[in-house]
């Protein structure tokens, strides 16, 4: 990194574990407005459930819908977690330091976010026992170990389970820290899961080898977690979802729609904590370096969706494709996710002063997550409007109803929620890795320039 | 020993040159002939020239490690001397296009023109990206050996001005050159395979091709690079860091073949549509079964069983040994694509309801193959008697930014990373 800023560890001490230890009023402000959203998606969610599903805008064949698509969106953000984290920490990417909780928080909660909506779409949540206990056995009724519907709780849960982990073991060291500079129920709170770390050698080998571990068993979960939502879709024979392109093409669209969010999120905490010694334009520079290769890749895959899809002129997919592309209201929204997901902010990142820019970075990294929820409204519901053989003429078009309005507004404020209740208990920035990169960083002499390096083992 | 392997290679070619005419004169059909001359084609395209790519990558990473292969891996350029014509030769044999699926639809001049400018547009990044960043050790060795057979450098005297240019260049043309490596991957495997099979339209294979090749691209550097090592006073230039960074790319793009591999038959095998079943069966578990288990084997298991293990990937031999496994099997899988797919070419509209039995290579099959890998040899070859087989300014400048230092009671690399 060029911005070499000298932080001492009581400094980084101090300023990393403020929140924690200091609630400031804006706090209970957000996390009370934050909880409304949230309240209200419950309640929403209630309704749905004594009322029933009719509240939704689905039709005869149209119900897959508003809330799959939050469920897609969510379990895409939550790869940011593995991108910035497992694949930065393998590769040593030093300006990964300041970025990775907060990534990997994201990813914790996002999924935990994405796996409610499956259930809430359920609208007899209950029913999901038989799922996890098919108890009813004169029915002979069992699930079907076949389906990409029964792999997905299995994966999620398997992700939800390890990123847990990821982001416990690499917070163990910061517990501590936590503990030493606390008192009262706080400091028993702190103590309790640091689980007795006191900075030995063996600890921290230890805390080390278990980060690279778990960064290196992390990433096949995350490639087969998107993988197999795309097999939800792709597995169908319905024209439009049937592609063999579909799991690389979610994997990259998540990891593009999930490293925006992190930059998104930088970009806020920077804002929030005061965090400019820790967050610099360097860190936004890479991850826009990054999101301009990720972007055009993503790209790639959506084109070759769309061209094999119209390649061999089968007349139903391309009715698919001509109803997404031409016919109201997919016709202005398609434009809209095409100019959010890429057209506008890839241009934009191409240049240094832009991706230095953090209000920009903020404002395109949001556009970018724009796009991407529309993307997958776009992939889900026309591929089920077109009218099969054989399906009534009178089916009328889908649209969303406010339920499924507030419920998408409900899953933004429980995962910004969560995110808050995170921050003010633990530093949402690690303490251990911002040290570590400080005692790594060294210069080197050039003739008369003195150049940034950095120690590698 | 330099004159013997430019006199062997010379001798294939010519070979390779004459059964390329014979087959030429007795016209495409039928087209099944030109089946293995379209997997050489691809191969070629998959590995050599996918090389270049790997010193984009290790520049755009400040990868210190990289800096000895950079050379190796860009002169893969020089391959499309070789494939850029026979990409030609190949469009002319094709049959008609009318009604045919193409990612062309019914634009004119699509796909022989266009596929022809894409390739001749390839190779001319490719060719640009070798010579600018041979400028400097061009103007080196035309410096030290005056009168010598050099190509010119070009006024090259190390300005300010002129670094920065070529500093810039090499990632920009760097940066286009992966841009036509996969559009050229797109339209050979598209117009040179898909269209040619009934019913044959997964969306994965453009990118499973070019992912391949990536995998194969790194492959050919290292054996390069192992190759380049046993030259006299090699040694000390290139050490162990480029195989142990190489092995360390070549197991994710294992993992990437294995992925691709397995989206496209869990997607077919659920799918269970009767024209996409056959498909299936032509490529994976028909008549060709034995080519996708070499494939599967040679890309993936093999290198992944191999390159797991710290003493394998951290070695030079090791990650020699798994290139060369991933380029036999970047081989029997273009030969596992193309075969079949020039085997079932005909009109338009027919079915697959027959497969035709696996094809074995005939003796002109074998002349063209060998031909074209020994005319990429021999173009090697003649290359380095002008350009040092290592770039020698990066070379110097990774000894600058790069340097040991003490570290608490150790002593450990401190590597610059200049903007």
């Amino acid at each position: 990194m060029q911005e070499r800023r000298d932080l001492p560890p009581p400094k980084v001490n101090h300023d990393l574990l403020q929140f924690p230890m200091h609630t400031p009023l804006w706090f209970w402000i957000a996390a009370g407005a934050l909880g409304m959203v949230v309240a209200a998606g419950v309640l929403t969610f209630g309704l749905m459930m004594h009322v029933g599903l009719q509240l939704l805008g689905y039709t005869n064949t149209v119900y897959w819908s508003v809330l799959i698509t939050n469920f897609v969106f969510w379990v895409g953000i939550s790869h940011a977690g593995v991108m910035i984290s497992a694949i930065l920490r393998l590769t040593q990417a030093e300006w990964r330091r300041p970025v990775t909780r907060a990534a990997e928080v994201l990813t914790v909660f996002s999924l935990a976010t994405a796996a409610l909506f499956p259930v809430i779409h359920t609208g007899r949540p209950w029913r999901l026992i038989y799922w996890i206990f098919p108890y009813d056995f004169s029915r002979g009724v069992w699930p079907d170990i076949r389906s990409a519907l029964v792999w997905d709780p299995s994966a999620i849960f398997t992700y939800l389970t390890s990123s847990t982990l990821f982001v416990y073991v690499a917070l163990i060291p910061d517990l501590a820290v936590a503990r030493d500079r606390s008192t009262g129920w706080r400091r028993r709170f702190y103590g309790l899961f640091a689980m007795g770390f006191h900075g030995s050698k063996r600890q921290w080998r230890l805390q080390a080898i278990a980060g690279i571990l778990l960064s290196a068993l992390i990433l096949p979960i995350f490639v087969s977690v998107h993988s197999i939502v795309s097999w939800d879709f792709a597995m169908a024979i319905l024209p439009g979802w049937h592609s063999t392109v579909f799991p690389p093409y979610f994997v990259i669209g998540a990891v593009h729609s999930g490293v925006s969010a992190v930059a998104t999120v930088m970009a806020s905490l920077r804002r929030v904590f005061h965090l400019e010694d820790y967050i610099t334009p360097d860190h936004f520079d890479a991850l826009g370096r990054l999101l301009v290769a990720v972007a055009t890749t993503w790209l790639f895959f959506f084109l070759m969706d769309f061209y094999f899809g119209i390649f061999r002129r089968d007349p139903t997919e391309v009715a698919v494709w001509q109803l997404r592309l031409f016919t109201p209201p997919y016709s202005t929204l398609f434009p809209i996710f095409l100019l959010t997901a890429y057209v506008i902010p890839v241009p934009i990142w191409l240049f240094r002063r832009f991706r230095r820019n953090i209000g920009m970075m903020f404002w395109t990294s949001l556009l970018v997550n724009v796009g991407m929820w529309l993307e997958r409204y776009i992939l889900i519901v026309p591929p089920q409007s077109f009218k099969e053989p054989f399906t009534y003429l009178w089916v009328p078009p889908y649209v969303p109803q406010p339920p499924e309005y507030i419920l998408t507004l409900a899953g933004f404020g429980l995962v910004s929620f969560g995110f808050l209740i995170f921050a003010k208990i633990f530093p949402i920035i690690p303490l251990y890795d911002i040290k570590e990169g400080q005692v790594l960083k060294h210069e080197i002499r050039i003739g008369r320039v003195r150049v940034p390096a950095i120690f590698r083992e | 020993m330099y004159w013997a392997l430019l006199a062997v290679a010379a001798a294939l070619a010519v070979a390779g040159l004459v059964a390329l005419v014979r087959l030429l004169v007795t016209g495409p059909q039928p087209y099944a002939r030109w089946g293995y001359t379209a997997a050489v084609l691809a191969f070629l395209i998959s590995t050599f020239q996918a090389a270049p790519i790997l010193a984009f990558a290790s520049r755009m990473a400040r990868g210190f490690w990289g800096i000895p292969l950079r050379r190796a891996a860009e002169l893969g350029a020089l391959t499309s001397l070789v494939t850029t014509p026979l990409l030609i030769v190949l469009l002319l044999q094709l049959p008609s296009f009318d009604g045919r699926p193409s990612i062309w639809f019914d634009w004119p001049g699509g796909p022989r023109i266009w596929d022809a400018l894409a390739g001749g547009i390839f190779a001319l990044v490719g060719l640009a990206l070798l010579y600018l960043s041979s400028l400097p050790d061009l103007a080196a060795a035309r410096a030290a050996r005056p009168g010598g057979l050099l190509l010119p450098s070009l006024g090259w005297n190390g300005t300010p001005r002129q670094w920065q240019v070529l500093s810039r260049g090499v990632i920009v043309l760097g940066a286009f050159y992966l841009m036509m490596f996969v559009f050229v991957n797109l339209v050979v495997v598209s117009d040179l395979a898909m269209s040619l099979v009934p019913n044959w339209h997964s969306a994965v294979i453009p990118p499973y091709h070019a992912v391949s090749g990536l995998e194969a691209g790194v492959a050919t550097t290292l054996l390069t690079l192992a190759a380049l090592r046993r030259s006299p006073g090699m040694q000390r230039y290139i050490g162990l860091d480029p195989f142990w960074g190489g092995a360390k790319l070549l197991l994710p793009f294992a993992l990437l073949f294995f992925y691709f591999t397995w989206a496209e038959l869990l997607t077919n095998w659920y799918g269970r549509l009767p024209d996409e079943q056959q498909v299936f069966f032509l490529f994976m578990f028909g008549p060709y079964q034995w080519a996708f288990m070499l494939s599967f084997g040679l890309n993936f298991l093999l290198p992944f069983l191999l390159l797991i293990w710290n003493p394998i990937r951290v070695s030079i031999a090791g990650p020699t040994a798994v290139s060369a496994l991933v380029l036999l099997g970047n081989l029997v899988d273009r030969v596992r694509i193309y075969v079949p797919a020039w085997s079932v070419a005909g009109p338009v509209g027919q079915s697959l309801d027959q497969l035709p039995p696996a094809q074995l290579p005939g003796v002109e099959d074998v002349l063209i193959m060998l031909g074209a890998g020994a005319l990429v040899v021999l173009l090697y070859l003649l290359v380095l008697r002008s350009v040092p087989a290592i770039s020698l300014w990066e070379y110097r400048q990774g000894l600058l930014l790069s340097v040991e230092r003490p570290f608490v009671r150790t002593g450990v690399r401190a590597i610059a990373k200049p903007h």
